[in-house]
């Protein structure tokens, strides 16, 4: 797995362009202080960084709108509407360019795209309108930004930095170019480069792909330490050593007298002496500590955050959950020796793997606002195309999902909220004549309740149109006047998931095909999720997918159907109860069970799995939600809770209707995991009475 | 007359590297250049690398452990710029000690 400076650089990038969209329509409500020179250094970092990586025509384009920030910073260009628009384009523009990069082509046509071309110009003509010198505009990307990075950086007193610099033998490879991270670093005063030749061995021994090289540089700076640090910001698998340089010489060897002065020193082994040898960054005096900033915070060598691969922490479960099995194996042996020594270290064995699973889980875990986030231009976008005045109000970004939870979030959210512009809120003139706000607002909340998350999307338009539902339902074919006449409005709300059910008259670019809302069902369903809604005609509507904290492992109730073992998400276990076949009671032609006076639809596991029961009484029957109603499902044992390991079916069982999974017991017997939402949904399409059994 | 300046002695030239798979073509090159190199060994004053980058890590390196494999064959080998300028002044002679 590579993960050198230029995997680095990829997620820094991805991070930063994430930091400007999320940056710049937080200034359409106003700016806090600091956020334009937040996009601003956020601007010149990709721009400095992305020439030093090979990312040219990033780094290009980013020149312009570095440009065009500068002005806003220094207060010569208004932060208007038009300037957030030109910026929302050309940070996606510059996302393009990230990802075409390795594609010399496709790269070659983004830039000379019209729309590209077009960018490229107005950004221009913005900075033109608003007087500034056109030097700025014509510098090199990747060796113009001295000015820029000195403008970034707190101005202070000239200071002189000796910094050596020697990258990881593999950096070159890796794609690093230390040649412009060199020019930028002269770019912020003046400064005296040597090169260390030192360790490049012979000819015939040297691997002309390996870096041997160490530079020596003596910097006069007003720009301060941030600014130094800033031009290694992805420098982050060298070794960099900062300190006091009292005097101006340089280690050995002629400078050459060019500005900056460039020099190779074959003998440079002194410099190293000179500034202490290799270690971290320190202010001029060299008096402060090693992995601290001026202000004494920690700089990134003692940050306690670390950037981990997603695939490693996706490995880093799969083992766990590997561990789990082998555990619940080892309980089960235990159990079965009675021998009290085993019993106890299974027992602490067990304790330790429930503290390692937990710890790993909460590694995993992301707060939700990363996927609120993006729905900010998602929003801003679509009202401008249905000419809408809409305002995106979220809460609870901060509880957490599982990482993989969080990945598939984002398109089902994408859909509800365009289904709720298109279709829920009404236009400015429908809201003034029903007497609301012309601005509707559209709501996007969490909040953890238990082991699931509820996750709302809410706006105040219309409401669902139960009468167009029914009307399409019928003609659809789905309802009959009968069902329909005894169906739940829950039920027919839920219509609205049906493949290609849509009330809308006319298909719009935003919605009115019927896939979104199905896509929807279907995302959440592989989520092992629920949906529910809520709707007042004329007062808005709500949908809240309920959706598992974690997908990877959960608690289950292991349950006995026949000969084989089953498990029940415990999550959507409501309770177990024992039945005298008396108490099934006969309504409307079907069974139903009767529960503390409340009559139960219930499917019996081992008719549905065509497995022989025992037949074995009382009913041993656990209820569970799904469809947001309460269904029995009658087992002949009920054996206990089993932390369960979900393990995936191949690819030519997922489709296997009514279960999520698989696991493996103690015993080395491989369980499948009921998805009672997925089972009761395959009796009722077997049986459509079903769907209004309840 | 400078060595740089010595249109007698030979002279490499280190191109631009399209990428860096192509160093290793380039020190095969320079091996073969520096155990058949006529001018320097006849005039006994050394030889010229060009180096079409200078700032290029990879070209300076090669360029550097040519000078130390030249040294050690008795062979003054000096660096210059595709202008023909000195780099850093650096001149190593068959000591392999810099020479301001």
């Amino acid at each position: 797995m590579s993960n050198g400076p230029t995997d680095t650089f990829l997620q820094e990038t991805v991070d930063g362009l994430d930091l400007i969209e999320e940056r710049l329509l937080s200034l359409e409500d106003g700016a806090a202080p600091g956020v334009i020179d937040d996009l601003f250094r956020t601007l010149h970092t990709i721009k400095g960084s992305g020439a030093m990586f090979g990312f040219d025509a990033l780094a290009r384009f980013t020149h312009y709108f570095e440009n065009a920030f500068e002005l806003v910073r220094d207060g010569r260009l208004p932060l208007d509407r038009r300037l957030i628009d030109i910026s929302l384009a050309a940070r996606d523009h510059m996302a393009a360019l990230l990802e075409a990069n390795s594609e010399p082509a496709r790269l070659a046509t983004l830039e000379a795209a019209p729309e590209a071309q077009a960018l490229v110009a107005r950004l221009g003509a913005l900075v033109e309108d608003a007087g500034l010198a056109a030097g700025g505009g014509q510098e090199a990307a990747g060796t113009g930004s001295a000015q820029n990075a000195a403008n970034g950086a707190p101005k202070g007193p000239v200071r002189r930095f000796r910094i050596v610099y020697t990258p990881a033998e593999d950096s070159l490879r890796h794609g690093a170019r230390p040649d412009l991270l060199m020019a930028e670093l002269a770019e912020l005063g003046e400064a005296e480069i040597v090169i260390d030749l030192t360790a490049v061995p012979p000819l015939d021994e040297i691997d002309p792909q390996a870096s041997y090289l160490s530079w020596h540089v003596t910097l006069e700076t007003a720009a301060g330490l941030e600014a130094v640090r800033e031009v290694f910001v992805f420098a982050d698998d060298i070794e960099i050593s900062i300190a006091s340089a009292p005097e101006p010489a340089a280690p050995t060897g002629d400078t050459g007298g060019a500005d900056p002065a460039v020099a190779l020193a074959e003998t440079a082994g002194s410099a190293t002496d000179a500034v202490g040898g290799r270690g971290a960054l320190t202010e001029p005096g060299g008096t402060e500590n090693a992995g601290r900033d001026a202000g004494g915070k920690p700089t990134s060598a003692t940050n306690a955050s670390v950037r981990v691969p997603a695939a490693r922490l996706d490995d880093l479960m799969d083992q766990l959950g590997e561990l789990v099995i082998a555990q619940t194996r080892l309980d089960s042996l235990a159990a079965e020796a009675r021998e009290p020594a085993l019993a106890a270290i299974a027992e602490e064995i067990d304790r330790l793997v429930t503290g390692l699973r937990d710890s790993t889980l909460a590694m995993r875990m992301l707060p939700i606002e990363v996927v609120f986030g993006k729905f900010r231009r998602v929003v801003r976008s679509l009202a401008d195309e249905l000419g809408k005045d809409v305002a995106l109000m979220t809460t609870g970004g901060d509880t957490e999902l599982d990482k993989n939870v969080i990945d598939s979030l984002t398109e089902p959210l994408v859909h509800m909220i365009r289904n709720s512009m298109d279709h829920g809120i009404e236009t400015a003139e429908a809201r003034r004549a029903a007497g609301k706000p012309e601005k509707a607002t559209i709501g996007l909340s969490a909040r953890q309740s238990g082991g699931e998350v509820l996750i709302t999307v809410a706006d105040d338009g219309r409401g669902l149109d139960e009468d167009a539902i029914l009307a399409r339902a019928l003609d659809r074919g789905l309802l009959t006047p009968e069902t329909a006449a005894a169906l739940p409005r829950e039920e027919l709300h839920k219509l609205i998931f049906e493949p290609a059910f849509s009330t809308a008259a006319t298909i719009s670019s935003v919605s009115g095909r019927g896939v979104g809302m199905d896509a929807v069902r279907k995302a959440v369903t592989d989520l092992r999720g629920t949906i529910e809604i809520a709707t007042r005609k004329g007062a808005g509507s709500a949908i809240t997918l309920r959706l598992p904290v974690t997908l990877a492992i959960i608690d289950g109730l292991l349950v006995q159907v026949g000969e084989g073992v089953f498990v029940l998400p415990l999550s959507s276990v409501n309770e177990c109860v024992e039945l005298a076949e008396a108490e099934c009671s006969r309504q409307s032609g079907r069974t139903l069970l009767r529960i503390r006076d409340e009559m139960v639809p219930f499917i019996k596991l081992d008719e549905r799995l065509g497995l022989r029961s025992d037949g074995r009484a009382p009913l041993r029957v656990v209820i569970v939600s799904a469809e947001g109603r309460r269904i029995g499902l009658v087992v002949d044992d009920i054996l206990g809770q089993h932390q369960t390991v979900i393990k995936t079916f191949s690819l030519f069982h997922r489709d296997v209707p009514g279960f999520a999974g698989s696991t493996i017991l103690g015993d080395g017997r491989v369980a499948l995991i009921i998805d009672a939402t997925a089972l009761v949904r395959s009796v009722q399409s077997a049986d459509p009475h079903a769907a209004t059994a309840a | 007359m400078s060595a740089m300046e010595d249109s007698t002695l030979a002279s490499f030239d280190l191109p631009e590297l399209a990428s860096l798979e192509e160093a290793a073509l380039l020190r095969e090159q320079l091996i073969g250049w520096l155990a058949n190199c006529p001018a320097g060994k006849a005039a006994g004053t050394g030889a010229v690398l060009r180096l079409a980058r200078a700032d290029s890590p990879a070209l300076l390196q090669l360029a550097a452990a040519a000078c130390r494999t030249a040294a050690q064959a008795g062979t003054e080998l000096r660096i210059c710029d595709a202008e023909g300028a000195e780099i850093g002044g650096l001149r190593l002679v068959q000591t392999g000690e810099a020479e301001p």
